[in-house]
């Protein structure tokens, strides 16, 4: 009964709107269902979907995003493999959007869990592995993460994860947040662990990044000697990727040994050393012109002081 | 029958003015080109004549090579290229070729613009510009032919490149020759700081036949930045080495704050108390009330020959030659620095100011365009080393491609690449670079003095300056949360292409992991730590020697005694 009055007001308000309008409208209306008479076309190909979910994420185009991985499992071609890589990408979408109130934790994490479930062997099970600690790790802006919490939940990455990338990188996150306290004794803990791992891992890719929390360690315990042997392991270990310039610029670096060996360790022989590659090497460097000042300076104080020390 | 006009007289004119539109703009379009040729449309902001020419000239070299591709320029105004921008993209009518990075529109707009919009270059940026053949650049990657590596157009964020720059810039100072002469009868103006005021003072001096006095620079509240950032700035370098806390080599905001917390630095530290004292008799030469006037008013007063100099970059150089054309010829001179000998500067002297190749005037190819690739064969032309050469000349610029010739004008614009940086770093943001900003102005004009500025700022920027630190930290946080959705898609193309570990874009990614994610956290403890203990050496920055080092030194000096025989 409601229903039919409904359609009877309906029908007494279009007749109330104009006839040019109405034919107005009804110009408007006939692609539309034209259009809604056409066969649905849809992308089949799951590798193709994906593909493009991923490239809609990296445009920030959520929505899109999320569709895409969506219709991965009702593609008649996808099997497990596509399953799981769609419901990893849309756990991703709903953990990492933007604005950060428009991520949905609650449906990203059980997604992430699923899949550890599920497809422990998969390629992606130990990145929804750090995937998850990582949200721990990561609280809105303005508070202030768990830290026992965090490193828990790095440890279970690790532990499930020993040898994976994966777990290499929760490894450098958990050992971060113990250096980060300033603390003697936790830096001394996170120094122990981290070179363990570079003992263990001496091919790992997370190398040098291991290193470089050394030296911050290394930093906060004041050794300066050890500082600068983790600088220069650091650098050596480093990866570098011709095609980013970022990447392939060793300037900053060099100056930060360079500086370190200066007026941490008072080693000018390795300080000389890093100041001229920098002036050698990067001849368009800004830091040129007091490489070369730190070049004299040296020699000044040392001349200064050989001059003290005579008898 | 009228009254029904009248009512459908909004919608008659409303579709009447659409379909001129559509028909002037469809007539116009078709006059460009002939119906059947590849369109390529540049949108860009430059209005100078010789800009729009110059890109007509390139277009028809390019026509000669390719005979069905013809350019139209979208030449829009500067005031409001932003909003155009953001039209255009969002409604998918950009053109194919678009300028980018003009600062009307935030940072993190131009990055959404480039990820959402515009394809990436850096597969471009690593092959070699087939248009350099036989050249010297031949073979060479193309981002390696530009003056500056194309890293102004490498988007740390992304890791990749977006554009490719056709124009390096600089700034220099202006001057009218006759006219110095004619007033202090100088050929050359002095280089020195004391002897440029001198000069100046002699000519403020001198009166115009109307009975007012010469003003020695024309200056606006556009100008005064580019004396600070080439000239006095000079003095602000032994800074860096109270606050260089992550040894970098350049001075942070963050760091400046931390240091001025930690009693390392402050506005009293002699050598920006020294640049204070150089800006008062800087300012003293511009025209009154130079802080309220806007670019065009001082160009305007340069070109009337009421001021003999002028502060600018080299996109004026052509127009200001063009305008001074029959009246006077225009000289370009660096700035004049203080000497290292003048008594009371010359300590806070170590070298000239560094300046960094700059370049821009750079093209990204959007994702609307239906020929990218043609568009993108269009940049190359235009970035090989002939065609930049020529493109430039005609603009009176400079070219961004290495081994290019250049106006002997120009010349006086090469970078100085070897000198030391600036190392003075208020802008903390919020109320405090508010406060900073209104009692600088009035230092500028006069108004208090050096001891009232620093009186009356250094408790600002001590106490309230800290919720302003503060607020940069949660943009800290902040810019985590966007590092990471990066690396999600990092590492997602990584595993989707199949890539092993030590492809490009594990590497992309492990080093924005390391930099980026794992470390800041440390430094911010740091950072903290030193505003609420102070330094653990106090009284010493990061780049001064601590007894215990000295007697490190000594002691290696021994040593190598002993081991000389």
């Amino acid at each position: 009964m409601p229903t039919t009055l409904y359609m009877l007001s309906m029908r007494r308000n279009v007749k109330r709107i104009s006839r040019p309008v109405r034919r107005w409208l009804m110009w408007i209306a006939c692609p539309a269902l034209l259009t809604a008479c056409a066969p649905v076309v849809r992308e089949q190909d799951p590798d193709v979907l994906l593909e493009q979910a991923w490239h809609a994420f990296r445009l920030a185009d959520y929505r899109m995003a999320l569709a895409r991985f969506e219709r991965v499992p009702d593609s008649p071609a996808a099997g497990e493999h596509h399953r799981i890589a769609a419901l990893y990408g849309a756990s991703v979408v709903r953990d990492m959007r933007q604005p950060i109130p428009s991520q949905d934790d609650a449906r990203a994490a059980e997604g992430y869990r699923r899949i550890i479930a599920e497809a422990p062997e998969h390629a992606l099970a130990p990145w929804s592995a750090l995937a998850l600690a990582r949200m721990t790790h990561l609280v809105p802006v303005g508070e202030e993460p768990d830290y026992e919490r965090v490193r828990a939940a790095y440890q279970e990455v690790i532990d499930r994860y020993p040898d994976h990338m994966a777990g290499h990188e929760a490894l450098l996150y958990q050992q971060s947040t113990w250096i980060m306290t300033l603390e003697p004794e936790a830096t001394r803990r996170a120094l122990a662990r981290l070179q363990d791992f570079v003992n263990s891992y001496p091919a790992s890719p997370f190398l040098s990044a291991a290193y470089q929390l050394i030296g911050q360690g290394q930093e906060t315990l004041g050794d300066a000697d050890g500082q600068l042997e983790a600088r220069i392991r650091e650098l050596e270990t480093m990866e570098i990727d011709p095609s980013s310039p970022a990447s392939a610029d060793l300037s900053w670096r060099y100056w930060q040994i360079a500086t370190t060996a200066e007026f941490m360790a008072g080693r000018f022989d390795v300080a000389r050393v890093y100041y001229q590659k920098l002036i050698d090497e990067y001849p368009l460097d800004f830091r040129k012109f007091p490489a070369r000042q730190a070049l004299a300076r040296m020699d000044a104080l040392e001349v200064q002081l050989r001059r003290e020390l005579s008898p | 029958m009228i009254e029904r006009l009248q009512r459908w007289y909004p919608f008659v004119a409303i579709v009447v003015i659409f379909a001129w539109s559509a028909f002037a703009i469809n007539r116009y379009r078709s006059s460009l080109a002939p119906a059947d040729a590849i369109v390529l449309r540049i949108g860009h902001w430059q209005l100078e004549a010789s800009v729009r020419e110059a890109l007509e000239t390139m277009a028809e070299d390019y026509r000669q090579l390719h005979p069905n591709v013809f350019i139209v320029q979208d030449a829009i105004p500067e005031m409001v290229y932003g909003q155009w921008t953001t039209t255009q993209l969002m409604g998918g009518t950009a053109p194919d070729l678009l300028q980018i990075g003009l600062g009307v529109l935030p940072r993190h707009l131009w990055l959404q613009y480039y990820n959402r919009y515009c394809h990436s270059m850096t597969a471009t940026a690593n092959e070699p510009n087939p248009y350099n053949d036989g050249t010297e650049l031949e073979g060479a990657p193309l981002r390696s032919t530009i003056k500056d590596g194309m890293r102004w157009t490498y988007v740390e964020e992304m890791q990749e490149y977006v554009a490719i720059p056709l124009s390096q810039f600089g700034v220099r100072l202006f001057y009218n020759r006759e006219l110095l002469r004619e007033l202090t009868g100088l050929e050359q103006p002095p280089r020195d700081f004391r002897a440029f005021i001198e000069t100046c003072n002699a000519i403020r001096a001198r009166t115009r036949p109307d009975g007012e006095p010469y003003t020695a620079i024309a200056a606006s509240k556009y100008h005064l930045p580019m004396w600070e950032n080439f000239m006095l700035d000079v003095v602000t370098y032994p800074a860096i080495r109270r606050a260089d806390f992550n040894r970098d080599g350049l001075l942070g905001v963050d760091e400046s704050y931390v240091a001025t917390r930690a009693g390392l630095l402050g506005l009293d530290f002699p050598a920006y108390e020294a640049k204070f004292k150089l800006l008062r008799m800087l300012t003293e030469q511009f025209q009154t009330g130079f802080s309220g006037l806007t670019r065009d008013e001082a160009v305007f007063q340069f070109i009337q020959r009421d001021a003999v100099f002028m502060a600018t970059g080299t996109w004026d150089a052509r127009s200001l030659q063009e305008q001074a054309d029959g009246q006077f010829t225009v000289g370009v001179m660096d700035f004049p620095l203080p000497g290292m000998d003048d008594p009371e500067f010359g300590r806070f002297v170590e070298g000239p100011l560094f300046e960094q190749p700059y370049v821009g005037f750079a093209f990204a190819v959007t994702h609307t365009s239906e020929h990218a690739e043609q568009a993108r064969d269009f940049l190359r032309f235009m970035a090989s080393q002939k065609q930049n050469e020529k493109l430039n000349r005609i603009i009176g610029w400079i070219p961004s491609v290495k081994g290019t010739r250049i106006d002997p004008m120009l010349e006086a614009f090469e970078p100085q690449l070897e000198g030391v940086t600036r190392a003075f770093n208020p802008d903390l943001g919020g109320e405090t670079w508010v406060n900073w900003m209104q009692l600088y102005s009035l230092y500028q004009v006069n108004q208090i003095s050096l001891e009232e500025l620093i009186a009356r700022y250094e408790p600002i920027y001590r106490e309230k300056g800290l919720k302003d630190f503060m607020d940069q930290q949660r943009d800290w946080r902040r810019g985590m949360h966007l590092q990471e959705e990066t690396l999600a898609g990092l590492r997602a193309l990584a595993m989707l292409s199949g890539d092993d570990e030590g492809s490009s874009r594990w590497v992309k990614y492990r080093g924005i992991t390391s930099l980026r994610q794992v470390s800041p956290e440390i430094q911010r403890s740091r950072q903290m730590r030193l505003i609420d203990e102070g330094p653990e050496n106090p009284g010493l920055g990061p780049y001064e020697y601590t007894p215990e080092v000295l007697d490190k030194v000594r002691a290696a000096l021994r040593r190598e005694a002993e081991m000389t025989p």
